[in-house]
């Protein structure tokens, strides 16, 4: 059987020959050994890859899978191929080969990874994080780009915190409330021309003490209009609740 | 029984018997692809098992190339990856352009 083996084939009487010329020298040895362990590699990272192609469960994870091993793995077969036949037209193939294979298969990779998440291929169950999911407009065929702070205020999360400040009643909460309603109290005593410069006053100094609260790092502008907006809902919010109150005492 | 163990092992080690483990390993991965092809749920997926077979085809040319001493199949390689990729590419396309739609 294993004479059989040896013996079978046109090509692996050839290979009879390049062994002894292989085994003459420490040279002839140095190559074979560099060459059996770049097949070896590269046939196991293509076995690798299909593997991983048949097992995972995912479009992505299966391209994570055939991607990198399978390129990688024909690359080294390649290598190979220029140490068995060292002269220059067939180094050159082979590194024409490779160099075709590494630079095309992130391309293609990425081409059918989008296309694929874009026509609707399910992902696994267990996927973590996608963070595409709400920036694709089917309709329009558009990709939004950027983080959720930069698309759209309203929908990020200071808001939200100031809201969730105002509605747990924490101590230093009520602490912080207490100096701007007695700025209100002092500037009903004051003149009616007078009366909206001290508002205006007033809520500047509010904010200037809410952001010594928050300790909040940022540009100095869009904090101002944030925090005009949450305070506003904030009222909106304490009247609402007012009401409630009202309404469940009645 | 020794005997049989050592030469094995000399045959592993030796070009020849690397180069038919090189062509067994390739064809077995060429058959576990070629299943992901068949029952892949969606074209994408078969898309990819597709490219995956041109790179395991390149491999397969590569050790042919070695068995033989015939460095000419290596621009078969070449076009075989370049036909992958162009493949790839086309069929992206067309998904994305209005082809198939939840499939």
């Amino acid at each position: 059987m294993l004479e059989l083996m040896m013996h079978s084939g046109a090509g692996m009487a050839l290979i009879d020959s390049g062994m002894e010329q292989f085994s003459e020298d420490p040279a002839g040895v140095f190559f074979a050994v560099t060459l059996w362990i770049l097949l070896f590699m590269g046939s196991m990272l293509m076995l690798l890859a299909a593997v991983g192609l048949i097992r995972l469960p995912d479009l992505p994870t299966r391209m994570h899978a055939s991607t990198k091993a399978g390129s990688l793995g024909a690359a080294l077969i390649m290598l190979a191929v220029a140490v068995a036949m060292p002269s220059a037209d067939v180094w050159a193939r082979a590194i024409a080969v490779i160099a075709f294979l590494l630079l095309t298969a992130p391309v293609a990779a990425h081409v059918i990874g989008r296309a694929g998440y874009f026509v609707g291929v399910p992902l696994w169950e267990g996927t973590v994080k996608d963070d595409l999911a709400d920036q694709y407009d089917y309709a329009n065929r558009t990709l939004k780009s950027g983080s959720l702070k930069d698309r759209e205020i309203d929908g990020f999360d200071d808001e939200v915190k100031v809201e969730d400040e105002a509605d747990s009643e924490s101590p230093e909460r009520a602490w912080a409330d207490e100096p701007a309603v007695e700025d209100v109290e002092q500037e009903v005593t004051q003149d009616a021309s007078e009366e909206e410069e001290a508002t205006e006053e007033s809520e500047d100094s509010e904010e200037k003490g809410q952001k010594g609260e928050k300790g909040d790092k940022g540009e100095e502008g869009e904090e101002g209009d944030i925090e005009e907006e949450a305070s506003e809902e904030e009222e909106k919010k304490k009247a609402d609740k007012v009401g409630e109150l009202e309404a469940e005492g009645a | 029984m020794l005997v049989y163990l050592t030469d094995i092992a000399a045959w592993f080690f030796s070009l020849q018997g690397i180069i038919t483990v090189t062509f067994g390993v390739l064809m077995a991965s060429l058959v576990l692809t070629f299943v992901r092809l068949v029952q892949g749920p969606t074209l994408p997926d078969r898309v990819v098992a597709l490219e995956l077979i041109a790179a395991i085809v390149v491999g397969v040319i590569g050790a042919y190339s070695i068995a033989t001493g015939v460095p000419d199949f290596l621009d078969v390689a070449i076009v075989m990856a370049l036909m992958a990729f162009l493949a790839a590419v086309g069929f992206a396309r067309f998904l994305e352009e209005g082809g198939l739609r939840d499939a």
